[in-house]
């Protein structure tokens, strides 16, 4: 199985290279360790997104991938008491697979470019793409894009928050959303960096006995499953049963990232008025609720009023526990819309105290506390490592000699380790 | 023989090309029609994780590639669920027509397959399929199409919930075989046993009368007969509460009409101007008009039911031309099922019109109903008042109770349990948030 693709894009020059890793690289670094190590080599400058070897297998919940970056980066810096130098921000759902889909494991982002820019990568192959005329909002690109641009199974987009420079803007993915407190998407704006669409017409090689031992762990995972709860276990666990009120009246449907077998999101279907018309008629809506700290922000400030306003700040391309920070106290719909709109242009004061402190800025800060302290962190590393959902590595830390098998041929679960202890002890 | 010829004799025509001729359906087709093996997908199960692409694809290229895969999961935010788009092996499917080198072809075990050897990728099969299932290959630009990875399908075993279950179809439609015992029994006892009883019963003081019937005698006489508004009133009751069950479940002349529709291929068409359904009305008011203006019951001469029910035993066999009204208004159905239930019949009109009062309808989730190419509720329904149209745009389509005959084909057809009977004041149909 190959692994270690890498190729190196210099925005500035619009050019992209295929770099062959070298015997150091290669020997000593898998995942977000070689995104340490990538950032070593190509300086503070670069941004670098990285898979890890079982990304896109047939390791359950095999769907991360890791944008990596220093602090300074980012145009404005992200405004957290907890900031370290090295940020790894994990995208979820379909990202990694696509991403490794594409041809590429890793890519290192330099320089900046002249212009709101575009990469489209699929094959092995990175391509500059125009940004369409009319961006406006994260749906309203993604929608544009898939009519303009090559075909892309997934993109990592920034918003109209980003554009303006907000300390709290989120990159998403698609439409969706992702766990981004960390700054990436600031990390991207800085670039002229607007997105990255992955085609994902390859695919990767596997090995025959990887299809049983899914099954079989899957299997296994499923019947752990009930205790390990999903969503609104997850909510209830880290802020108790007030925020699951927030969500009486609406239907929701589990969500789960690639191919894993424990879903921890929800589809929510909600029915809501326009704030404008408050007799108005009644319409249905729906958002993918996949951050749990973002949730549970909105959900003490405004309650049953959150559901309209995560949608709206997932369309701005905005952090919702930041963007909760700077709802007015007073609860309002309309006039709550129309403070996400300000937050996104830039509008109000931007002051420390009120944004939120990441729970642990150095991966990402959007992970929902499961678990505490240093052994959570180790496990949350090795996710980083091995291209796995850390909040599945958190909820089943029994998987992980299991996910092991999956590991490609040259991949040794020593080095893994090595890698795991880098990435931890950098954070 | 000359080699030439031989040569000549494996040529492909343009006749060879051209989409072939619809396989004519055999007697037994129509009385048994076969199962169909297919995937049934649940959408309140799918997560989105991807795991179906994913497995098939590996057959289909020996690597995880789901770009190659057969099967699509699709965020359909119009419906707002999951989509899975995969071919459902339809019973007629369009795909096996539209093909042009008849690559695409329907095996005796229901599943359809595209052969490799003869396809050149023109992607027809996908045009004419309403799933769009044929999918392009993301990299190589080859025609993907499921085909049950004959008959074990792999997404099926490795989904983690559960939200695709591999199915050969319902073995025993348990609604079918009740209400096909019913209007046996119900034609025996009314034709056969009970001679007469539909238009006319006494037993003691307690008599009984067919409601359009009694309701012609009105006119015709002037006089209300207790008879005549007890059967009234039980009929009114009975449409209250089941809709026209009457007609769906009990009516002799609907059971020769269902029998015959299963014999006879639909040839004809009707006149545009019958599908608003209001000629009935008019029938029943002629009828009315007729009965008060001759002072008899005119209609009741002709009644199709009436001359079922009079046309048996020692007394009342072969009364004449009166039995030729029977075959020469089933051959109706040579236009379509029903036709004269849905078009003429005054005694279904007056039943429509106590309809208009139902207490139970029947809905149809579109949301819970996956598929746009399935609408087997649409071809089953025999009164033809479920719209296919709507379903396949993925909106729920509203049945209008005055024209249902209760039969409950479409509950009993739908794989998916979309369809359902619901109180009328119930809002919301399956599937859907109530707003």
């Amino acid at each position: 199985m190959s692994y270690m693709r890498m190729v190196v894009v210099r925005l500035d020059q619009r050019t992209a290279e295929v770099v062959t890793p070298d015997g150091d690289l290669r020997r000593e670094s898998v995942g977000a360790a070689l995104n340490l190590a990538l950032i070593e080599r190509y300086g503070a400058d670069s941004l670098v997104f990285g898979g890890g070897p079982l990304t896109g297998t047939f390791a359950p919940a095999s769907a991360l991938l890791v944008g990596s970056f220093a602090k300074g980066a980012a145009a404005k810096p992200v405004q957290s008491a907890q900031a370290t130098l090295i940020r790894h921000v994990p995208l979820l759902l379909t990202a990694g697979p696509d991403f490794r889909f594409s041809g590429i494991d890793h890519l290192v982002l330099l320089g900046a470019a002249d212009r709101p820019t575009l990469l489209h990568i699929d094959r092995g192959r990175v391509r500059f793409v125009e940004l369409p005329k009319q961006a406006g909002d994260v749906p309203s690109l993604e929608t544009s894009l898939r009519r303009s641009a090559p075909p892309f199974r997934s993109a990592i987009l920034t918003g109209p928050a980003a554009d303006a420079g907000v300390p709290f803007a989120a990159a998403a993915i698609g439409a969706k959303g992702s766990l981004d407190k960390a700054g990436l998407a600031g990390a991207m704006t800085a670039k002229n960096l607007k997105g990255i669409l992955l085609g994902g017409s390859g695919g990767i090689a596997f090995a025959a006995e990887d299809l049983r031992r899914s099954l079989e762990l899957v299997e296994k995972i499923k019947r752990q499953q009930k205790k390990a709860g999903g969503f609104t276990s997850l909510v209830e666990a880290a802020s108790g049963r007030d925020c699951l009120k927030a969500l009486k009246g609406a239907t929701l449907r589990d969500a789960a990232c690639f191919h894993c077998p424990a879903p921890c999101m929800v589809h929510a279907e909600f029915a809501e008025t326009d704030p404008r018309f408050p007799g108005g008629p009644k319409k249905k809506g729906d958002v993918l609720l996949l951050d749990h700290m973002g949730w549970i922000a909105l959900a003490k400030k405004r309650g049953g009023q959150s559901l309209p306003l995560i949608r709206e700040a997932l369309r701005l391309g905005l952090d919702p526990s930041a963007a909760a920070s700077f709802l007015p106290r007073e609860a309002n719909p309309a006039s709550d819309l129309d403070a996400l709109s300000a937050l996104a242009q830039g509008g109000p004061a931007l002051s420390p105290s009120t944004a939120t402190a990441s729970p642990d800025p150095s991966f990402g800060g959007g992970l929902a506390p499961i678990g505490t302290g240093e052994k959570a962190r180790r496990i949350t590393a090795l996710a980083f490592v091995l291209g796995v959902c850390p909040l599945f590595l958190q909820r089943f830390p029994q998987a992980v000699g299991d996910l092991l098998a999956f590991l490609p041929a040259g991949v040794s679960p020593a080095s893994l380790d090595r890698a795991a202890e880098r990435v931890f002890a950098q954070g | 023989m000359e080699p030439a010829n031989d040569i000549r004799d494996n040529e492909l025509g343009i006749d060879d090309l051209r989409p072939r001729r619809p396989q004519k359906r055999t007697l037994m087709d129509r009385f048994m029609p076969r199962r169909r093996p297919f995937i049934l997908f649940d959408p309140d199960r799918c997560t989105d994780c991807g795991t179906c692409e994913m497995v098939c694809a590996t057959r289909n290229t020996g690597n995880i590639a789901p770009a190659s895969a057969s099967v699509r999961v699709v965020r359909d935010d119009v419906r707002g669920r999951n989509l899975a788009v995969y071919c459902q092996h339809c019973r007629k499917p369009l795909c096996v027509e539209a093909c042009p080198t008849r690559a695409t072809t329907k095996g005796e075990d229901g599943i359809v397959r595209i052969d490799k050897l003869f396809c050149v990728s023109c992607g027809l099969c996908a045009a004419a399929c309403p799933e769009a299932a044929p999918l392009r290959d993301g990299r190589t630009a080859e025609i993907r199409k499921c085909d049950l990875c004959e008959g074990d399908p792999l997404c099926v075993w490795h989904c983690p919930n559960g939200a695709l279950v591999y199915t050969k179809g319902k073995a025993f439609r348990w609604i079918k075989g009740l209400r096909w015992t019913v209007q046996l029994l119900s034609f025996l006892l009314l034709v056969m046993v009970f001679l007469g009883t539909f238009c006319y019963f006494n037993a003691g003081s307690f008599g009984m009368s067919c409601p359009t019937g009694a309701l012609q005698n009105i006119f015709a006489t002037g006089r209300v007969l207790l008879a005549g508004l007890t059967s009234m009133l039980a009929i009114f009751f009975l449409t209250v509460l089941f809709s026209r069950f009457f007609c769906g479940w009990i009516c002799p002349f609907g059971f020769i009409l269902d029998l015959v529709d299963r014999i006879i291929p639909k040839k004809f068409g009707l006149p545009a101007f019958l599908k608003t359904r209001m000629a009935k009305y008019g029938i029943l008011g002629g009828a009315a008009a007729g009965s008060a203006a001759f002072g008899f019951q005119v209609f009741c001469t002709v009644c199709p039911i009436g001359t079922l029910c009079r046309s048996y035993g020692q007394q009342a066999m072969f009364r004449g031309a009166e039995m030729a009204i029977v075959p020469l208004l089933a051959g109706l159905e040579l236009t379509e099922r029903r036709s004269w239930c849905r078009y003429f019949c005054p005694v279904g009109a007056l039943l429509a019109i106590f309809a208009l009062l139902h207490l139970l309808k029947i809905v149809i989730g579109a949301k819970k109903c996956k598929k746009f190419s399935c609408i087997q509720c649409a071809e089953v329904c025999p009164m033809g008042i479920i719209d296919a149209d709507k379903l396949r745009e993925g909106l729920s389509p509203e049945i209008p109770m005055t024209e249902c005959i209760g039969c409950m084909r479409c509950l009993d057809r739908c794989p998916y349990g979309a369809a359902k009977i619901r109180f009328r004041w119930q809002k919301g149909v399956p599937g859907e948030v109530e707003l």
